[in-house]
């Protein structure tokens, strides 16, 4: 048989596990095709396993999407490939190996949402049924009935899928038989039915192909199933603690599967704790357990947000500092105190400011009810000083070089702007039958449908561009460099020929970060005032507004097409990392001084201090470390993740990653194993902890 | 008692120097000379020369002519130091230290107004206040300079004040500062008085009357003993002995013991002083000493990584 024959069988399979089949079956037959060539093709198919093969030929697009839906749904193999390995007696998800292609290559994929699944457990999919039904009744226009249908059309799939698993499992498994009576077509009523539901509606996400499928807040969702078996004598503690671990893993196998950019970057974020309306804490058993199952599963996905605020219980910040000693590289903390008045002056709505999650990473979210496209793009600081410099060869010889750069910015943000309202969004009927307001406004998601429709922009580089205007005055003002072309040249040439220079930038004091360099921090104020000053006035193309944040996961791509700057940054080289310093000198106490001062009521989406701790001193001082970090929120940070790390065994690990397979790592709003991230990510780590051990020898 | 110090640094957010978060402040100047001493920079109370060779351009082949290249030949040689408050050279230091720009060359001790330091305090003024932190001074040896001022604007802030001292210094000037002082914490270094005086320069008289003071007449203080482990100088059998006895006799209750590093080598070189090498001990050492103390005495002991 010659090559092309077998590939195109391949490609008739309609799955990606059939075509695995189909190639496996096929190479044993053939005698001539050396095992290497087969094992070349496998890979392919592995690489390309976030594509599947369903071609639907349907020019509209809602429709295309129902059909797509409905075929994965009637079609997709109910047996789970995990059954096969693990034994997970008491839950069923649905088997991830066949996805949709990306259709349309201009438009935008929604993703990186949470669905409403409380939603799901109140009414399940037969309630859901019926509020579009009822909206129906109504005099609706063609355009609503049609979006309408096609949600009917899936809510139908949905239920014939359910029950093709409900009767495979019948007699394989009655309890998960019986389970899937239940849910998620009706409302869930016990503990474990809830658990059930959700795995199916978040399963359901990955395999329709979307990315970036968040989990919510689930110690507050699944709370009253909780509390009503434990009054009922259904389950106890620790039989709680075995489902939700169990629930855990279950989302984690298919962890590289589910990764986005990185492996381990899957979005699947669940939030923890956090301030109700009355200023109470609202954290509960199932806080602590699901703290507890992390610990016990050391697992890098899924990962733990937890919300705090000023009155967080001792015993919450005792259980998750313990977890985070663990070097999970999680649970990142979020303050309430300054996010929920944040999110309300920007326009939400108070009950929902109080309910709030993240996205994907760290991006505050309103789940169930946003269109919210939390990191619609990366803005690097460093691109208009580089215009700046490159471009403009006359700047404006009365006005300070922050004021030039301060013009390009603006200039800059509004291209930007008017580049992203020009995005238009795929059609996503699942995300709208589980997003609050699309039913009743019988308008998708990609339409407008959802209560709230921002766009949030992240930035990257601010560190960088405070250190280099600073260097750059400075140099200018003492005549080390005669002019702004001069200035050009310099980075131009990457400094090569300017090593004398290059080393005088590289040794000069570190601004961002400290809280002994006033100026420092006021500019970073100042360039998130402009920033802010232009996306306040700007609505986006589904009348929603624009947000923006100081964490971005570009740091090393964003890094990679920027020249050198003056912060002592060779050309190609990472950006700083979040909030962060980006050379040695800055003592932490000064990074959370200088962190919480920067204006979080303008830059609230996602604003992380990034820390590197040294495991042994952490373990010795544990009580010191928790009251910086308990004062850090105190005194207005907005959040902080940290890597708690063993030196020597970091170390080891850059040198032989294979060595420590279990070596987890925190990298920008999630947890990976070390072996499997590129070399320049564990590269920096390593980097970025010698900036925090800093010089130590005086002590 | 001397103005006030040169300071060599002010360290935040340090670990092992006392109770909860604190911020410390190095001296310069010291009373003894113990070969295995880490802050070499701290012992000599004037401005020094600080030479880190592998840092300077020209050592790399780049050219830099901001000290002519003559300096790194031999730095120490071109400074005199003929008061504490100016060098002999032809320009100033403070613009001095600007211009090496890799601050391979730099000069070692800063003054600091009591303004400028509460500044810099106050800006973890909560941290401490919400860890039961506050400020420590080391060096270098604290008490050898009246710093009465700073401590009493230090106390009007409410911050806890920690000194760690040898307490080779007079009574006197124990009695003077003892009411600003929260905790004290204090080397048992060499306790046979002859080896005292010729290893590290001190009287060991004057040390166990300060102990009696500190321990009888102002029994409220709080004071941290703490026991460097140096194989020939401070553990042999003789002097671990008179650790014991001292253990017994004046009622230590908490000690805290650590091995010499070898962390300041590199600052002996760069001030052209001689280096002497010491063998750091083991972690299980430690912890056999520690064994070994705690079967003699009633005293619990920390091993203190550093």
């Amino acid at each position: 048989m010659k090559i092309r024959s077998f590939v195109k069988k391949v490609i008739k399979s309609f799955y990606l596990y059939d075509a695995l089949i189909t190639i496996n079956s096929l190479s044993t037959k053939i005698s001539n095709f050396n095992k290497s060539r087969i094992k070349k093709i496998l890979d392919i198919f592995k690489l390309v396993s976030k594509f599947s093969f369903i071609m639907v030929f349907e020019k509209d697009e809602l429709l295309r999407e129902t059909m797509i839906l409905r075929k994965i749904l009637h079609k997709a193999r109910i047996k789970n490939r995990s059954m096969e390995f693990f034994y997970y007696p008491d839950f069923f998800i649905l088997p991830l190996f066949s996805s949709r292609k990306k259709e349309n290559l201009h438009k935008y994929k929604i993703g990186n949402l949470t669905p409403n699944y409380q939603k799901v457990l109140d009414k399940g999919i037969i309630g859901i049924k019926k509020e579009i039904i009822r909206n129906l009744d109504i005099e609706v226009s063609d355009q609503k009935r049609k979006f309408l249908v096609s949600l009917l059309n899936i809510c139908d799939s949905i239920e014939v899928y359910i029950k093709r698993a409900q009767k495979f499992f019948s007699s394989k498994n009655p309890e998960i038989s019986k389970l899937l009576q239940k849910v998620p077509l009706y409302p869930a009523e016990t503990f474990k039915e809830a658990l059930q539901s959700i795995l199916i509606i978040n399963a359901l996400f990955w395999t329709a192909g979307y990315s970036l499928i968040n989990l919510g807040r689930l110690d507050q969702i699944l709370y009253k199933y909780y509390v009503k078996d434990i009054q009922k004598g259904i389950i106890n503690k620790s039989i709680a603690l075995k489902l939700i671990k169990e629930f855990l893993r279950l989302l984690h196998i298919d962890y590289k599967f589910k990764s986005n950019v990185l492996s381990g970057d899957t979005g699947q974020v669940i939030l923890l704790g956090g301030k109700g309306r009355d200023g109470k804490d609202v954290s509960n058993e199932l806080t602590f357990i699901f703290m507890t199952a992390a610990k016990e599963l050391k697992l890098p996905d899924p990962k733990i947000v937890l919300r705090i605020h000023k009155n967080t219980p001792e015993n919450v910040w005792e259980e998750a500092f313990n977890l985070l000693m663990t070097g999970l590289g999680y649970p990142l903390f979020c303050n309430d105190d300054i996010i929920i008045p944040s999110l309300i002056k920007f326009g939400y709505d108070e009950q929902d400011a109080y309910n709030y999650q993240v996205s994907a990473c760290w991006e505050p979210l309103i789940p169930g009810k946003s269109l919210d496209q939390n990191n619609v793009y990366n803005l690097n600081l460093l691109e208009p000083l580089e215009l700046l410099l490159i471009k403009n060869k006359e700047t404006k010889k009365d006005s300070s070089l922050f004021d030039n750069y301060s013009e390009k910015l603006e200039e800059h943000v509004k291209e930007v702007v008017s580049f992203l309202n020009k995005i238009e969004f795929e059609p996503a009927l699942l995300f709208s039958l589980f997003t609050d307001n699309c039913i009743d406004k019988g308008k998708d998601i990609s339409e407008g449908g959802a209560v709230y429709n921002n766009f949030g922009i992240l930035i990257v580089g601010l560190a960088n561009v405070v250190d280099s205007l600073l260097n750059l005055e400075y140099l200018l003002s003492k005549g080390i460099i005669s002019n702004l072309g001069e200035a050009r040249e310099i980075i131009k040439n990457n400094f090569e020929g300017y090593e004398f220079l290059y080393e005088l930038v590289r040794n000069m004091p570190t601004h961002f970060g400290s809280d002994r360099d006033d100026y420092a921090l006021q500019m970073s104020n100042k360039i998130i005032s402009t920033i802010n000053e232009v996306l306040k006035t700007t609505t986006n193309s589904l009348g929603g507004r624009y947000k923006f944040g100081l964490s971005s996961p570009s740091f090393i791509s964003s890094g990679n097409l920027t020249l050198a700057s003056f912060d002592g940054r060779k050309r190609g080289e990472p950006l700083g990392v979040h909030i962060s310093p980006i050379k040695n000198g800055i003592e932490l106490i000064s990074l959370l001084n200088y962190s919480s001062s920067l204006d979080y009521s303008k830059a609230f989406n996602g604003c992380v201090t990034d820390i590197i701790l040294d495991e042994q001193y952490i373990k010795l001082y544990r009580d010191k470390f928790l009251s910086l970090l308990k004062t850090f929120f105190e005194k207005g940070g907005m959040q902080l993740q940290a890597n708690v790390v063993n030196y020597k065994v970091l170390k080891e690990a850059v040198k032989d990653p294979n060595a420590f397979p279990n070596l987890i790592v925190r990298v920008w709003g999630f947890s990976a194993y070390f072996k499997d991230l590129p070399k320049e990510y564990q590269q920096l780590i390593l980097e970025r902890y010698k900036i925090y051990a800093g010089d130590t020898s005086n002590n | 008692m001397q103005e006030i110090p040169l300071i060599t640094n002010i360290q935040r957010f340090c670990l092992h120097d006392g109770p909860g978060i604190r911020t410390t402040i190095f001296v310069k100047g010291c009373s003894l000379r113990c070969p295995w001493c880490c802050n070499p920079e701290c012992l000599n109370p004037n401005y020094e020369v600080y030479f880190q060779r592998n840092k300077c351009l020209l050592e790399r082949g780049i050219s830099c002519n901001i000290c002519c290249g003559e300096l790194f030949k031999n730095p120490q040689e071109y400074f005199q130091v003929n008061n504490k408050n100016s060098i002999l050279y032809e320009f100033d230091f403070e613009s001095f230290k600007e211009c090496c720009p890799t601050k391979a060359l730099d000069v070692c001790g800063k003054i600091y107004s009591v303004e400028e330091i509460m500044k810099i305090l106050k800006k973890d003024m909560l941290y401490f206040r919400n860890s039961g932190g506050g400020v420590t001074f080391s060096g270098g040896e604290p008490l050898l300079f009246d710093m009465r001022e700073l401590f009493i604007a230090i106390k009007r802030e409410g911050f806890n004040i920690c000194v760690e001292t040898s307490l080779f210094v007079s009574t006197d000037v124990l009695r003077d500062i003892v009411s600003y002082i929260d905790v004290f914490i204090v080397d048992i270094k060499i306790l046979d008085e002859e080896l005292c005086r010729t290893v590290i320069g001190g009287e060991v008289r004057q040390y166990f009357n300060n102990i009696e003071f500190l321990m009888r007449d102002a029994n409220d203080k709080r004071v941290l003993f703490r026991f460097p482990v140096v194989y020939g100088y401070t553990y042999t059998q003789k002097n671990f002995k008179l650790l014991l006895d001292f253990i017994v006799t004046y009622g230590v209750t908490n000690l805290e013991i650590f091995s010499v590093h070898n962390l300041g080598k590199q600052k002996y070189n760069s001030l052209n002083q001689n280096y002497q090498d010491f063998e750091t001990v083991r972690y299980d050492d430690l912890k056999r000493i520690k064994e070994e103390i705690e079967k003699y005495t009633n005293v619990k002991v920390n091993i203190l990584f550093f």
